[in-house]
């Protein structure tokens, strides 16, 4: 506030009282930026923000916060709007609103602002005026008028202005797909040197290009993929390299060449029918998935390294590899027996877990992820093989029908055969630490995630990853324990405030309300006059 | 064209100007008006298209008698009603007891179109709307139709649809949507030719202006006029 402000900014003062849409019109006229308090005749206070004469937002001087407003209208949850918001004294500042809370519909908040804006200007253009305050360059408090601004990718501002599609209207001459339509072939990634698929560029002004207008229209139009028997293991791994498209991806930017080359190949294979480059575009710009679904091509084994090639030092400080093929099981246990109890530790010599591929026993696919698991179990099981507490095997490492996983363990046959005198000792210090050390190799066990889930109740609980250290305070038991969700889930639209909250009636209001039971009280008592 | 007044007129203060209380918002709250505290007034506007019954409700309420100003109607009109309301129609209901006076005023827009400006010169600060609409005559709902919800966006009051000469609830409520009616709007099938049907219909109005009353919100009205507006809008075109 300066110290002596102009004391008429706008030059209205001489005309008042006016109607409020001369206010606002001469507001408008001379480009006024800031903002305009305008008192009726009902001691009413109006507050419209101008922008170079543009009105972005406007308001009574009753309402409530524009946060408030927008959680109460259903465009934001109450989570969003405190973790978006910025408290600076009395003042909510949301002009970064959407770059803390991305999530926040922001064509939602900008049509509710839109919408409360026209309804409180048109509320205030039919009252007259008696007086004006204008206050140049004084934005709104929340800071609204900063979204437009900070958003990067060219959001409209929000008094009104929508965003053009970046996608453009078909050619005129276009036919229409028919449903019985064959969806077209694409060729191979391999051979197609334009088969590297590009981001959509939701900014991207080049107009795609129309099939039909670029080669003059096809024979037939592809059909829609079908989505109904769209195989969502296939979807995960559409953007794979190794999955093969077999449909070209007509895509928004996509340079004209390629989409050249691409239909001109189409053009080539009487197969291929005539398309409709909108239907082949998905919800985010990205060509549907083919109908058929993708094949997957044969990857070499990958190998998968033995988790538990660790090296152990004891305490006296020797190393010793574990999987050193040449140390004899009895060498091993002299040594354990040399070094005391606390150096006791059953390393059993562990299988090779089978390579992870198509060529696998189980024949399973490269990203199969149970084949994954399964052999990441098997190495976890050969780890606790050592270890007969009471830790839980939920996959063992030979999977037999009726196996219960929460039924105590037992000495499995892999350790009976390996080493058939062994003596666990699962509460040693060491050996504890050995099977942190080795749990927080994180394979993304399904085992391991069975355990987090179902810890169960028949033992101890086991040791890894569910167990940071038994003296942090912090540790997570259980996986109950872990916390779950995102501050960002849906909120009911209810404020923390109840929605009944009533205020005590003024005593005018309340007066108000016993006339009115009155007169309906007197009116269903009396008798209608005929 | 004269007003045809009738011999009970209604009342009028000493000094013979016909008594107006004050509105509410003249009203100063520090004047300790032992009278003005305890006088309340309600004010109900009845709407509605040519020989919809806008007339027949306010007499049937009335207290006093009707300020009719009904004349011989002309045109092809008069084969429909010998006669039509030109200016308005207003009837009083008026209680008196311990905690003190409440007047009921109802006021009835002129169903011609020709008086449509009326409708705006006795816009103001309406308690609750009543729109009457003939269930029998589809012919009228579209005009009557846009006149309410053009009147309904301007006022912020609550809106009672009265579809006289109906007694099906459903059709009724079909009646009312097409007119642009909200699902929160209260229906009311009726033939007003009865009196009790009026009494209800002004009784639900009522009702509807307390529940009005009752409502917390100061802001929220405008806002959801906005949205009102938009539903209205949807319900018609569906």
């Amino acid at each position: 506030m300066t110290d002596h402000p102009h004391p008429d900014v706008l030059g209205l003062r001489a005309s008042l009282p006016a109607p409020g849409w001369t206010v606002v019109d001469a507001a408008r006229d001379q480009r006024f930026t800031g903002e305009l308090r305008a008192h009726t005749d009902r001691h009413d206070e109006f507050r419209i923000y101008f922008d170079r004469g543009e009105v972005y937002c406007a308001e009574r001087a009753t309402d409530p916060t524009l946060g408030r407003r927008l959680v109460d209208a259903g465009a934001l949850n109450t989570a969003q709007l405190e973790y978006g918001m910025l408290r600076i004294g009395d003042i909510e500042h949301l002009g970064r609103l959407f770059d803390r809370v991305p999530s926040i519909n922001r064509d939602a908040v900008f049509v509710l602002n839109q919408l409360m804006t026209e309804e409180t200007v048109r509320s205030a253009a039919a009252r007259s005026i008696t007086d004006v305050d204008a206050t140049p360059y004084r934005h709104h408090p929340s800071g609204m008028h900063r979204w437009s601004t900070n958003d990067p990718s060219g959001s409209p501002a929000p008094w009104g202005e929508m965003p053009e599609l970046a996608l453009p209207a078909p050619d005129p001459d276009a036919r229409p797909v028919l449903p019985h339509d064959a969806a077209p072939v694409a060729p191979s990634p391999a051979t197609d040197p334009t088969a590297d698929r590009p981001t959509p560029d939701a900014t991207a002004s080049s107009t795609p290009s129309s099939p039909s207008s670029s080669q003059g229209g096809f024979e037939d139009a592809p059909t829609r993929p079908d989505t109904a028997s769209h195989d969502p293991l296939t979807h995960d791994l559409l953007l794979d390299d190794v999955v093969e498209w077999n449909e070209p991806s007509v895509l928004v930017g996509a340079a004209a060449a390629s989409v050249d080359d691409r239909l001109g190949r189409r053009r080539s294979n009487p197969s291929l029918g005539t398309a409709d480059w909108v239907d082949e575009l998905g919800p985010d710009g990205v060509a549907d998935a083919p109908a058929r679904p993708a094949r997957h091509a044969r990857l070499p084994p990958v190998a998968v390294p033995p988790v538990e090639q660790f090296e152990v030092i004891w305490p006296s400080g020797e190393t010793v590899d574990v999987n050193a093929p040449d140390e004899a099981a009895s060498d091993r246990a002299e040594r354990d027996d040399r070094d005391g109890r606390d150096a006791r530790l059953r390393s059993a010599p562990l299988a090779t877990p089978p390579a992870t591929g198509a060529s696998g026993s189980n024949g399973r696919t490269p990203h199969d992820n149970s084949s994954t698991d399964r052999a990441d179990d098997r190495a976890d099981d050969a780890t606790h093989d050592a270890d007969e507490s009471a830790s839980v095997d939920i996959d063992d490492a030979a999977p037999s029908a009726g196996v219960d996983p929460l039924a105590p363990p037992t000495r499995s046959a892999d350790a009976d055969r390996h080493d058939p005198d062994a003596t666990p000792d699962p509460t040693s210090d060491d050996a504890l630490a050995l099977r942190r050390a080795v749990a927080t190799i994180d394979t993304g066990s399904l085992a391991v995630r069975r355990r987090l889930a179902s810890p169960g109740d028949a033992g101890p609980t086991p040791p890894g990853r569910l167990i940071v250290g038994r003296e942090h305070p912090t540790a997570w038991r259980t996986s109950e324990q872990r916390p779950r969700g995102s501050v960002f889930d849906a909120q009911p639209a209810a404020t923390d405030e109840p929605d009944d909250v009533v205020e005590p009636p003024s005593s005018e209001q309340h007066r108000r309300q016993g006339a009115l039971r009155r007169l309906i009280g007197s009116l269903r008592r009396d008798e209608p006059s005929a | 064209m004269t007003p045809d007044v009738r011999a009970d007129a209604p009342d009028v203060a000493p000094d013979g100007s016909p008594f107006a209380p004050p509105a509410a918002h003249e009203r100063h709250p520090d004047v300790h008006d032992t009278r003005e505290r305890d006088h309340q007034v309600v004010k109900l506007l009845v709407t509605g298209p040519f020989n919809a019954g806008k007339t027949t409700l306010i007499a049937a309420i009335s207290h006093t008698g009707v300020v009719d100003t009904d004349v011989a109607t002309t045109g092809d009109e008069a084969r429909t009603k010998p006669r039509t309301t030109v200016a308005m129609d207003f009837g009083t209901y008026s209680i008196t007891d311990d905690e003190g006076r409440v007047e009921l005023l109802m006021f009835g827009t002129p169903g011609q179109a020709r008086f449509a400006f009326m409708t705006d010169v006795m816009k103001g600060d309406v308690d609750a709307v009543i729109s009457v609409v003939d269930g029998s005559d589809e012919s009228t709902h579209a005009d009557a139709g846009r006149a309410m919800r053009s009147l309904i966006a301007d006022l912020h009051a609550p809106l009672v649809v009265a579809v006289n000469r109906c007694d099906d609830a459903d059709r009724a409520r079909r009646v009312a949507r097409r007119l642009g009616a909200l699902s929160s709007e209260a229906v009311l099938p009726c033939q007003l030719i009865r009196p009790d049907a009026s009494r209800d219909v002004v009784v639900a109005a009522l009702v509807a202006a307390l529940e009005r009353l009752e409502r917390p919100d100061s802001w929220r009205p405008p806002l959801e006029r906005v949205i009102d507006a938009l539903h209205r809008s949807a319900a018609v075109a569906a």
